[in-house]
C-alpha cells in the first residue's frame, strides 16, 4: 500500500483546491477526512481533484460522499474534477455521477466555481 | 636600577606564586576524575595523578619510580589485546608530534577512553606528551542500553505476531545486551514454553534448547524464571548463586550457564496489568563485566515493553474473533438446495492483521417458487460494519416476503440503514430473484451500486447483467432498476464483492479484464469448480492473502 498524496491550495478566488493522489482507501481515508475538514471551510468551493487517484474503495467513497454532505449542510460546493477510468467508474456504478458534480478538469471548474 | 635587596624580594614573590600554581595544578589533577599522565620525550613518567593509578591499577610507588616500562608492565596484563597497545604506544614515542585519542578496552570490562597531546613549549619544542584517561564503560553502556531499547520497541510494534517480535528482540539482546538470551511465556496451564532464544554460537542455542528441554522450570522453584514469573520480581545475579548450582533452582538454567560458560545472569518479568505473562532471562559469560543494576534497568524497561505489545496483540485478536464471529453467525452456514441449480458461496478472508470486512452473501427461498440471492458490502472494516452487515440481511430476508421486486427491496433496505445507522456509513447490495424453469432460470437483478453480476454462458460467452444504481444509505432517494436475464442449460450466475476485481499486485488491480477470461475458462464447469477457480486465481495473482474478505456466489443451472 503506497497511501494517498494531499496537496492542498487555498485560492483567494474562494475556491479551496485539494489534490489526491495515490490509493485512497481504508488505510488513507482517516487522514484525507482530516484534511478536507480542516480546510474545507477556506472557501465556498471545495475542488477536489481526482486525477492522480490510482484506486478507491468505498472508505475512500465515503470520504467524498461525508465531504458533499457537510458541503450541502453549510451552503457550499463540492467539485470533483474526474478521475481515471478505474476511479470514475466507482461512481457511475453507484450513479453518484449523476449525483456529484463532476469536471474534466481545473480549469473549467475555476469558470463555474469562481 | 633595583638593590639587591629587592631583586631577592621579588624573587621570592616569583617562587611563591610558582609554588602557588604547582599547587593549584596539582590540586586540579587531584581533583579530577580523569587519569592524566605527563612523560618526557625520552619516555620517562614526570607526573601523574591519584586518579590515573586508580583506573589503571597500578600502585603509587611504582609509578613514582619514573619508569615507564614497568608501568606498561603492570597494566599489560589487564588488556583485552595487549599487543594493539604496545604497537600503539611505541608508534606515539616515535611520532611526538601527533595527538591521539582512542579507547582501551580492559579485561574486567571497563573501557578507557585516552586522549593524548603533545607537550609544547612556548617555543615550540616537544617535551613530552600528556595523557588524560577517562572511564567510560557507563557511558557506552548508557548508549548501548538506549541503542537495544529503540530498536527492541521498534520490533516489538513491528507486527501483531508476537513470536517473531520477541525472536527479533531476543536477537536484539546478543550482543547488545548479553551473550545470551532466553524468552519464556507463561501457558494457561501454568507451563512455561520457551519462545525464542538467542546466541551468537548456533551450536550453543542448539544444546542451551535440548538442555532447557531436558529440564523446564518447575512452578515452585525457590529461584529462577518460575520465580520470576509466580511473584513478577526481577532476579539479578552478578555472579551465579549457589542454588542454581546445587540443582535446588532452575536446573535446565544451571546446565546453560555451564555449557555457555555464563557468570552472570538476570531474569525480568513480562508483566500485565493484572498478571506475569512470561520473564526474560539474559546471560552473560566471561568476556563481559557481571550484570549491573544500569543493565537490569534496561532489561525491564525491555521486557515491560514487551508486555504492552503482547497485550496489544492480544486485544486486537480478542477484538477480531468477536468481530468474525459476528460475521460467521451473519453468513448462512449451508446453502439450501434448489430444485436445478447447484449454489456455492465462497468467503476469502483478509490476511492476519487486517479486520474483518463486511462482505456479506445470502441465498434463501422467497417462499413464492422464487429464490433470492444476495451480495453486499459494507463499507469499513470492524465491529461497526459487522453490525451493518447484520442489518442488511435481515432488512432484506424480511422486505423480500413482502415484495417480490429487487428494487423495491432494496429501497426497503435504504431506508432502514438511513433511520438506523448514523456514522455516515452505507453499503452495496446486489439482489437477484431467481424463478427456476426447467433447466432454465429467469433472473431479475437489482444493483445498488455493487459490481453487476456476471453470466457465464455454457459456450464461455461472459457478459455482466444489471445497471448501476444507488449506493445503499446516503440519499433518501435512489434510483434502482430491475433488469431480467435468463440462464439456460449449464450457464452460471457469479455474484462477487469489489474485493476480486480491486484486490492488487504492485499497484495493478485483478480487474474486470482478468476476471472476465478466468470464467470464460470455467465455462461448463459446476458452480463449485468456478467459484474455486476464481478464489485460485484471485490469490495466484495477488501471490499472497487478499488485503480484504472477498465474497463470491455462484449458480449454475444443470444440464
Amino acid at each position: 500500500v503506497t497511501g494517498a498524496g494531499i496537496e492542498i491550495r487555498p485560492g483567494e478566488d474562494g475556491v479551496v483546491r485539494v489534490a489526491l493522489s495515490g490509493e485512497l482507501d481504508l488505510a488513507a481515508a482517516p487522514e484525507v477526512e482530516r484534511k478536507l475538514r480542516e480546510h474545507e471551510r477556506d472557501g465556498a468551493v471545495l475542488l477536489l481533484d481526482l486525477r492522480g487517484v490510482k484506486f478507491m474503495d468505498s472508505t475512500g467513497l465515503r470520504v467524498i460522499l461525508s465531504a458533499d454532505s457537510r458541503a450541502r449542510r453549510d451552503d457550499r460546493k463540492l467539485v470533483l474534477v474526474r478521475g481515471p477510468e478505474a476511479v470514475h467508474r466507482v461512481f457511475r456504478l453507484t450513479l453518484l455521477d449523476q449525483r456529484l458534480e463532476f469536471v474534466q478538469d481545473e480549469a473549467t471548474s475555476s469558470e463555474r466555481g469562481g | 636600577v633595583d638593590l639587591p635587596q629587592q631583586v631577592t624580594e621579588r624573587q621570592r614573590d616569583l617562587e611563591d606564586q610558582l609554588r602557588f600554581q604547582t599547587a593549584v595544578v596539582a590540586a586540579q589533577a587531584d581533583a579530577s576524575n580523569e587519569g592524566v599522565l605527563v612523560a618526557s620525550s625520552d619516555g620517562r613518567i614526570l607526573s601523574f595523578n591519584a586518579r590515573f593509578a586508580e583506573l589503571w591499577g597500578i600502585s603509587e610507588a611504582t609509578l613514582a619510580t619514573g619508569s615507564n616500562e614497568s608501568a606498561v608492565q603492570a597494566v599489560v596484563d589487564k588488556l583485552v589485546d595487549p599487543d594493539a597497545f604496545t604497537k600503539r604506544m611505541a608508534y606515539l614515542s616515535e611520532h611526538l608530534e601527533e595527538k591521539s585519542r582512542e579507547e582501551i578496552a580492559l579485561k574486567d570490562g571497563r573501557l578507557l577512553q585516552r586522549v593524548t597531546v603533545p607537550l609544547r613549549g612556548e617555543d615550540g619544542r616537544i617535551y613530552g606528551r600528556i595523557g588524560c584517561f577517562r572511564d567510560i564503560t557507563d557511558k557506552r553502556k548508557r548508549e548501548e542500553g538506549n541503542r537495544f531499547l529503540a530498536l527492541a520497541s521498534k520490533e516489538l510494534a513491528a507486527s501483531l505476531d508476537v513470536e517473531r517480535n520477541l525472536s527479533r528482540v531476543a536477537r536484539l539482546a546478543v550482543p547488545l545486551l548479553a551473550d545470551w538470551c532466553n524468552v519464556d511465556l507463561s501457558e494457561p496451564d501454568g507451563s512455561l514454553r520457551q519462545l525464542a532464544m538467542a546466541h551468537a554460537d548456533l551450536a550453543m542455542v542448539q544444546l542451551a534448547h535440548e538442555l532447557r528441554r531436558r529440564h523446564p522450570p518447575r512452578p515452585n522453584e525457590p529461584m529462577g524464571v518460575a520465580r520470576v514469573v509466580r511473584t513478577g520480581a526481577s532476579e539479578l545475579h552478578p555472579q551465579i548463586p549457589s542454588q542454581f548450582a546445587d540443582g535446588t533452582s532452575d536446573l535446565g538454567i544451571q546446565e546453560i550457564v555451564e555449557a555457555l560458560r555464563l557468570r552472570s545472569l538476570m531474569i525480568v518479568p513480562i508483566a500485565a496489568p493484572d498478571h506475569t505473562i512470561g520473564a526474560i532471562t539474559f546471560g552473560r559469560g566471561e568476556s563481559g563485566t557481571p550484570f549491573s543494576d544500569q543493565d537490569l534497568h534496561v532489561a525491564e524497561e525491555v521486557a515491560a515493553r514487551a508486555a504492552i505489545a503482547i497485550d496489544n496483540a492480544r486485544l486486537y485478536r480478542e477484538r477480531d474473533q468477536i468481530a468474525r464471529a459476528l460475521q460467521q453467525n451473519l453468513l448462512p452456514t449451508t446453502l439450501p438446495r434448489i430444485p436445478g441449480i447447484e449454489a456455492t458461496a465462497r468467503y476469502l478472508t483478509a490476511g492476519e492483521g487486517t479486520d474483518v470486512g463486511g462482505d456479506f452473501y445470502d441465498l434463501f427461498d422467497t417462499g413464492d417458487g422464487g429464490w433470492a440471492a444476495v451480495i453486499g458490502d459494507v463499507c469499513g472494516k470492524g465491529a461497526a460494519a459487522a453490525a451493518l452487515m447484520g442489518l442488511a440481511r435481515h432488512t432484506i430476508r424480511t422486505a423480500a416476503i413482502r415484495d417480490r421486486r429487487p428494487s423495491e427491496i432494496l429501497t426497503t433496505l435504504n431506508e432502514a440503514v438511513r433511520q438506523q445507522i448514523q456514522d455516515g456509513r452505507f453499503c452495496t447490495a446486489c439482489y437477484v430473484r431467481i424463478r427456476p424453469g426447467d433447466r432454465t432460470a429467469r433472473l431479475t437483478v437489482c444493483s445498488a451500486g455493487h459490481p453487476l453480476p456476471a453470466v457465464v454462458r455454457k459456450e464461455g460467452n461472459v457478459e455482466f447483467i444489471g445497471k448501476g444504481g444507488s449506493l445503499v444509505g446516503v440519499y433518501g432517494d435512489v434510483e434502482l432498476s430491475d433488469v431480467a436475464a435468463e440462464l439456460g442449460p449449464g450457464d452460471s450466475l457469479v455474484l462477487y464483492t469489489d474485493g476480486v476485481t480491486d484486490e492488487q499486485r504492485r499497484g495493478e488491480e485483478f480487474g474486470e479484464r482478468r476476471l472476465v477470461e478466468v470464467l470464460s475458462s470455467c465455462a461448463g464447469s459446476s458452480a463449485g469448480a468456478i467459484a474455486a477457480r476464481l478464489d485460485r486465481a484471485v490469490r495466484a495473482f495477488c501471490s499472497h492473502d487478499p488485503v480484504d474478505d472477498i465474497a463470491i456466489l455462484a449458480l449454475r443451472v444443470v444440464s
